[in-house]
Order: C-alpha cells, then structure tokens, then sequence
C-alpha cells in the first residue's frame, strides 16, 4: 500500500464522507427520534396484518422481539425502520466508491500519472481499497452516535456496544460489496460499467435474499447472498454477531481486492 | 553501456487493428531523439509500451537495461513522462501535485521542482483546476523533470506553451542531455524538433520508416522556391532536373528545390519572375519531401 496515494485520496474524499454523514445520519437521526411516535402502538398486530413479502423485504419477522403487550422495543424499532433496510444505503455507498476507485482515475486520465511513477498497480489498488475501509469505518463510527441521540430524543434507548456490533456486520457487508465493485473498476476501467455490473450484482443478492425468506422450500438460496447473513435484529437484541457472517463477508472481501489486483496487474490502461 | 532505449520486434496490436508493427528501434543516452509522425502512426502506442501502460503482442523493449514490463518498477524509477493529453489532480494545488509525485518516488523535497517552476513562471500555490491548459502542460513538465530523471519521455512537451516559455523549455532540454539525460520525445512540431533534437525516427502506420540525424536530413536540403510571374508560364517551363513543382496556378509557382541552386537560378532567369522567395530549408519541408505520404499537415 502506498501511504501517499492513501493520504491524498482520503484528502480527495473528505467531503464525499461529510455528506455521506450528514446524509445517512440526519436521515438515521429522524427515524430513530421518530420512535416516541410508535412506541406505544400494538405492533405485532400491525406487522401480521402486512403481506409476507412486504415483511420479508423490510426485515420484519412477525416473531421478532415486542414487549409483552406487543409494543416495539427500540432496538426492534431502530432494526426494522433503519438498520434493515438500510443495508441498501449502504450497499449503494460501497458500490458507488467501489466502482469509481480505478475507473475514475482511468476516465480522468489520471493514471497515466500515477503509474509512470514507480508505484505496483498492486499497491495502487491497494491504497484505493484502503480509501474506502477508512471512509466507510469514519461514515459508520459517525452514524451510531447519532441514532443513539436520535433515540434519546424519541425517548428511546438501545445498547450502544450492540449498535456498534451491528453497525460493525453492515460494514463488513459494506467492504464486501465496495471490494467486487473494485474488482469490477479494474476490470472495465468504466465507471458506467462497473457500476452497473456491481448493482445488478447487489440488487440479485438483495433480491435472492428476499424470495429466500418468503419461500419456503429455496430458503437454502439465502446462502448465496451476502445479505442473508446481515441480521441486525439478533445483534441489537443479544449482542451476538453472526461468525458465519462475518467470515463471508470476509471470503468476499479478499477474494474480490486480490481478484482486482490481479486484473489490474494484467491490464492494458487506455489513452 | 546498455542503450537508453532499445526495442526488439516491438508489436501491438487492438483486435484487427495493428498499432504498432514490429518496431526496432535503439536510443542513445544523452541523446535528444525526435519521434515523429502523423496521428495514428504508433507514437503514443510506443511510449504507453515503454512505460508498461499496455503490453505488446509480441517483442520486447529494454529501458536503461531493463525490461520495460518485467522490471518495469525500475524503469519507471528512471523516467520522467509527460502525457500527450496532460490529466492532473483539479483539486490539489500546483506544490500540493508535486509533493505527491514526489514522496510516490519516495523523495520528500521538492526544491527542484520549485526551481523548475520558476524558470516556467508557473504559480505552485493556486488549485490545478483553476489553471490554464498552458499551466497546466507547465505543471506536468516540471512533474517529469523533477526527479531528474535518466530518460525523459515527453509527448508533445511544447503543446499550449506560449513562444516565450517554449524557448525555455528548449534551454533546460539541452541543459538535461548535458547532465547525461536521455530524451526521447514525440512530436508534430518539425520546427522544434530541428532545433533541439539529435535524431530523429519516423513513423507511419506503425512501422518506422527511417532514423536519421537531423543534420543528415538537413543536408537533404528540401528547399521551397515560390515565385510570381509577370504573366502565366507554362508548366513544361518549369520542367527541369533538380525540381518538382509543387503547385502552378495562373502566374504563381511552388517549387520544391533538390538540386544544385545555381543551375536552377540560371534557368529561371528566362522565365517572367515579378518576385521570388527562397527561404532555408527546413526540417518540415524535407520531412515531408521524403516521408510525406499520408502525413497529416
């Protein structure tokens, strides 16, 4: 990795990441300050009144957790109206960085200027992959103080370390799709196309997830999406983090950043 | 010694198209060598080669004694490149640029590009973005400078420079072949290549179609003779050894002069010549006399 490409495009990305925050978090903000609003409905009524697929593709499982008279507990709330479905916020974050990384700097014809210095392409790839490990980290420390506030004005409160465990698995989920992104940057030095080939990608993960956990007999199908194994509503709750998840995610990440090394390694760069 | 430059069979091809047909080609070092030819001829394709940009189909080029793809990281430590078409960082000021470009190569000063910039009367501290395309080739110049580097590889280095400017970048290219400095350096512009270069290549649909010294070329003497006539002439009164006309029309006339002047001179004096133009013979015009089939103007 070279530290002067890592440091002058963390530069290059400052106000990306401000408005990233600002963005995700007011939004975060208002949801979870919006909490006193529901606190006191009968949920579980609500929930069992939706249709399954509407359930399943807003994360809400009518046996999630309600206090003994059916209200939503925060941590189910924060789950359901935020954390859950903002996975794809997150997702279209990463793919948005991801597939501009290499592709960018191709199209500006900024290359040419870093690689006639005696960089690897490896470490190139490298550094611009650490970007968005650091964005991405800085975007989602941010965000857990703010639904915290968010709830503490809603009346609300959740455990800040279960947030942060959570807040932690959607990351890796992040750096997942934000790593064959990359990988697809370096392979068509085309932001169009890259970022096209990334979110077809994405939405058929999402996608397979959903038809997944709405029928029945392909649940099986959930394992080849990297959302399935993004469940913040059993983090929130016990704290437990998902190891199989974690280790997907993981598998997903490496295998994509030495994929897109190696075929920026082997590729030509156009003029 | 190893050469500065040395290319074996270098070839690139795109699907059908060949882009670079077989290249054999050897650069001295602390030689100025011109690279000349017409868009689309393979220039480009052979300097993005040398620098491992893309790989050739097949051949091979050396740098300084290394191959340019397998030990391409020396290579490129020993090279100073400006791009034809000069892409910088908008959002970094001009010193902001440099210090980039120089902790890349693991350095950590950049007086000499300080010192570079001043000679090019070109601002360091305002924004990339907020300069001109004549700043910015300024900038790009001084980033390949900079390291002073073994070779220097400029694409089209005069491009957007004003004249004034352009006379310094002369200077510090001769003052850089008496460090020891290879330049190798692709270029429309015949004019300057005459002036600063040693050799030259040319190029046409890929293939290299001489090397030859510019005084060598000089001594071709092409030289252009214009004249106007009191009244039309004849073209089979121009006919003559030693001379092709290049154009006639009415009582004009565009001679491209081969031959020995003073039996040209005596010939004309029976024709009707109101005025004549006689000026030296440039580079351009001999250029253009020998390899100018399909050469774009």
């Amino acid at each position: 990795m070279s530290e002067a490409v890592l440091r002058a495009n963390l530069w290059f990305h400052r106000y990306t990441v401000l408005a990233w925050i600002i963005g995700v978090g007011a939004l975060g903000f208002l949801v979870a300050a919006l909490y006193r609003s529901v606190a006191t409905t009968d949920y579980s009524s609500v929930i069992e009144s939706m249709p399954e697929g509407f359930r399943a593709a807003f994360g809400l499982d009518p046996n999630m957790p309600l206090t003994v008279d059916g209200r939503l507990p925060a941590e189910t709330y924060l789950t359901t109206e935020f954390l859950g479905w903002g996975a794809i916020i997150f997702a279209i974050y990463a793919v948005v960085h991801g597939s501009a990384a290499i592709a960018r700097e191709a199209e500006n014809g900024t290359l040419d200027l870093v690689l006639s210095q005696p960089i690897r392409r490896s470490r190139f790839v490298a550094s611009r992959g650490m970007v968005f490990v650091i964005s991405s980290a800085v975007l989602f420390l941010a965000i857990a103080p703010i639904l915290l506030a968010g709830l503490a004005v809603g009346g609300g409160s959740v455990n800040a370390l279960h947030l942060l465990l959570t807040l932690f698995q959607a990351w890796l989920v992040a750096l997942a799709i934000a790593a064959y992104s990359l990988a697809f940057s370096c392979l068509f030095l085309s932001t169009a196309k890259a970022g096209a080939a990334a979110g077809l990608l994405t939405t058929a993960f999402y996608a397979v997830d959903i038809v997944s956990r709405t029928v029945g007999k392909i649940d099986w199908l959930g394992n080849v999406s990297l959302f399935h194994f993004y469940q913040p509503q059993r983090v929130m709750t016990s704290g437990d983090l998902s190891w199989a998840g974690i280790l997907v995610s993981l598998a997903v990440l490496i295998g994509s950043a030495a994929a897109a090394a190696a075929i920026f390694e082997r590729r030509d760069i156009p003029t | 010694m190893p050469p500065a430059i040395q290319t074996f069979g270098l070839t690139k091809t795109y699907g059908p198209v060949l882009a670079l047909d077989s290249l054999f080609l050897t650069v001295e070092k602390a030689e100025i060598f011109g690279f000349l030819g017409p868009n689309g001829a393979g220039k480009t394709t052979t300097i993005r080669l040398l620098l491992d940009f893309i790989r050739p189909s097949s051949g091979r080029a050396e740098v300084m004694g290394h191959d340019t793809h397998r030990e391409s990281l020396e290579v490129r430590r020993q090279v100073g490149y400006l791009a034809g078409d000069v892409s910088l960082y908008e959002s970094m000021t001009g010193e902001a640029l440099l210090e980039l470009l120089v902790r890349l190569r693991g350095g950590n000063s950049i007086e000499h590009g300080r010192r570079l910039a001043d000679r090019l009367d070109l601002a360091l501290h305002r924004r990339v973005g907020d300069y001109s395309s004549g700043m910015r080739q300024k900038l790009a110049l001084v980033a390949a400078f900079m390291p002073q580097p073994e070779l220097l590889v400029l694409d089209e280095p005069t491009k957007g420079l004003d004249p004034l400017v352009q006379q310094e970048l002369y200077t510090i290219l001769r003052e850089e072949r008496e460090r020891g400095c290879t330049v190798f350096l692709s270029s429309h512009n015949l004019p300057e290549v005459e002036k600063v270069c040693n050799r030259v290549g040319i190029v046409r649909q890929g293939k290299l179609v001489a090397v030859e010294e510019v005084d060598a070329i000089k001594h071709k003497k092409v030289r252009m003779l214009e004249l106007t006539f009191s009244r039309p002439v004849a073209r089979e009164a121009l006919v003559m050894d030693g001379v092709e006309i290049r154009s006639l029309d009415g009582n004009r006339a565009q001679l491209a002069v081969l031959g020995h002047v003073p039996d040209i001179l005596r010939r004309l004096v029976e024709l009707p010549i109101e005025d004549l133009e006689f000026p030296e013979a440039t580079l351009e015009n001999t250029f253009m006399q020998y390899y100018g089939e399909g050469v774009e103007r």
